[in-house]
């Protein structure tokens, strides 16, 4: 039976080269196993009162929450949250930008080279490790503001700065699904938790029920939501 | 990965957190990281290349050798001593006894490896510009080209086209319907309403865990992209994927309607 009649937007080059370039690196990363012996020997939660305040643009790594947490994570501090907690967001593992939500930094340093706003989080200070790895400058925090805006409120976006955006997310059987299940885990293993009797942090949602976030309930396979 | 290599002491580790790099330490201090970083960048070099069949270069040798410093520029995020916080995070996850804390010491430094290979293969094999929208990905035992994953976006030509699209969706979605078992009714109705696989209490009621949700659910889209096309077997990635996400509109629809239905619903539902 034929279909009836539609008119198609290409993706554009630019979105196809990125993912062709997450590929690769994703296909290369499934060829290198996990090491066995790579968990931490520490007990967990071991939080110690910290001796300095974050601050806007700074750029902190997490301390593991649980034994076998996949680190290093490093985050950028976002703006300070509830008393005590910083809306973070961390940065990615891959060089690339993966999906929608994730921006390219611009960065030269392989650690920061893409910043997952998607998977923003409230963290309280103690789970920084030590005090800041770096700063970011202020011009590129402006940046990261305006981006973020875009990714959790559909805030409009300069084109230079949309063109650092990862490519659409719309295929079901997409394998980005997995790799966002797992960046949610890594960064859930690096942040205390209510139950474990340490933390305060929320739990937050797996989903986030924002229109203007249509390619994350995407991401976990929901194809609309009900206005 | 697991080769128990363990040839670094704690002593080692320290020297090398105090200064700024193996180049600057003691002579025996650096030649344990350099060994102990040549062993996992080659067992992890060998995995791949013999994965890809071509077997080890002569090139790759400096770079074995050079691996240590490799995974020091790698893993900096800064020339001055607050950029190398890494070292400070590969101490932080050691315990109180010395054995394991050298385990965990050397766990850590291993991951750190795992990205520097990582890297060092993907600046090797080349940026993939050239690739073509027909390049076959494999995934889930099912293979996708770029050309599917990011289709295009479909745009019915007027109202009547409109119409005529959602009519078709319907009738699909009611047939498909009718195809469904109940734990895959559950799974879309989780996914329609924002639960997501991994909630405890979607694998209460389905009594499925959620590993085999995840993969009943990749199945379950996998096998509705398939029933698509034997349908329209001449239209294009982006067209079908179009019809996809409406008839996933309407079979939410249905679900929705009959989900009380299903057995444990009751259940489920008192206790939310």
């Amino acid at each position: 039976m034929k279909l009836p009649g539609r008119k198609v937007k290409r993706t554009p080059a630019h979105q196809r080269q990125t993912l062709a370039l997450w590929l690769q690196e994703r296909a290369l990363d499934a060829l290198l196993d996990i090491p066995e012996d790579c968990a931490s020997s520490a007990e967990p939660f071991r939080y110690d009162p910290i001796k300095f305040s974050p601050s806007p643009g700074e750029v902190f790594l997490l301390r593991p929450a649980i034994a076998d947490a996949w680190g290093p994570v490093y985050v950028l501090i976002l703006e300070p949250s509830d008393a005590g907690s910083w809306l973070v967001a961390p940065f990615g593992r891959y060089s690339v930008p993966a999906v929608p939500g994730e921006w390219r930094t611009g960065l030269s340093s392989e650690a920061l080279k893409v910043l997952c706003l998607w998977n923003h989080r409230k963290v309280p200070a103690r789970a920084f490790l030590a005090e800041s790895a770096s700063k970011v400058s202020s011009a590129t925090m402006s940046r990261v503001k305006r981006a973020f805006l875009h990714v959790v409120k559909g805030d409009p976006l300069d084109a230079a700065s949309s063109r650092r955006l990862g490519p659409p997310l719309v295929h079901p059987a997409d394998p980005r699904y997995e790799y966002l299940a797992e960046e949610r885990k890594r960064l859930d293993d690096h942040i205390p938790r209510v139950d474990s009797g340490v933390g305060e942090i929320e739990n937050v949602p797996l989903i986030y029920l924002r229109a203007s976030s249509a390619w994350l309930l995407a991401a976990e396979g929901r194809p609309a939501w009900p206005e | 990965m697991n080769d128990n290599f363990h040839g670094t002491t704690e002593d080692a580790w320290l020297e090398w957190r105090r200064v700024c790099a193996a180049d600057l330490c003691c002579d025996a201090t650096a030649t344990m990281l350099r060994r102990f970083g040549a062993s996992r960048f080659y067992a992890y070099m060998n995995k791949v290349e013999t994965h890809s069949g071509r077997g080890m270069r002569r090139s790759l040798l400096y770079d074995v050798n050079n691996a240590w410093h490799l995974l020091e520029t790698h893993a900096a995020i800064g020339k001055t001593r607050s950029g190398k916080r890494y070292k400070d995070w590969l101490f932080d996850r050691v315990g109180p006894e010395v054995e394991s804390r050298i385990r965990a010491i050397e766990g850590g430094a291993t991951l750190l490896m795992r990205d520097v290979v990582r890297q060092y293969l993907r600046r090797e094999r080349g940026p993939a510009f050239m690739t073509s929208l027909e390049t076959k990905y494999t995934e889930a035992n099912a293979s996708y080209s770029l050309d599917e994953w990011l289709p295009g976006q479909v745009n019915p030509l007027n109202d009547m086209a409109q119409r005529e699209w959602q009519e078709i969706a319907w009738h699909h979605a009611r047939d498909y319907y009718s195809r469904l078992e109940s734990s895959e009714r559950i799974i879309l109705w989780a996914r329609f309403n924002g639960f997501s696989l991994n909630d405890e209490r979607i694998a209460r009621w389905t009594k499925t865990s959620a590993s085999l949700l995840y993969k009943k659910h990749l199945a379950l889209i996998d096998d509705l992209g398939a029933w698509i096309k034997n349908k329209h077997p001449d239209e294009s990635s982006a067209a079908l994927l179009h019809m996809c996400r409406l008839m996933l509109d309407n079979l939410a629809e249905l679900i929705t309607e009959n989900i009380y239905k299903e057995k444990r619903a009751v259940r489920f539902f008192k206790k939310l």
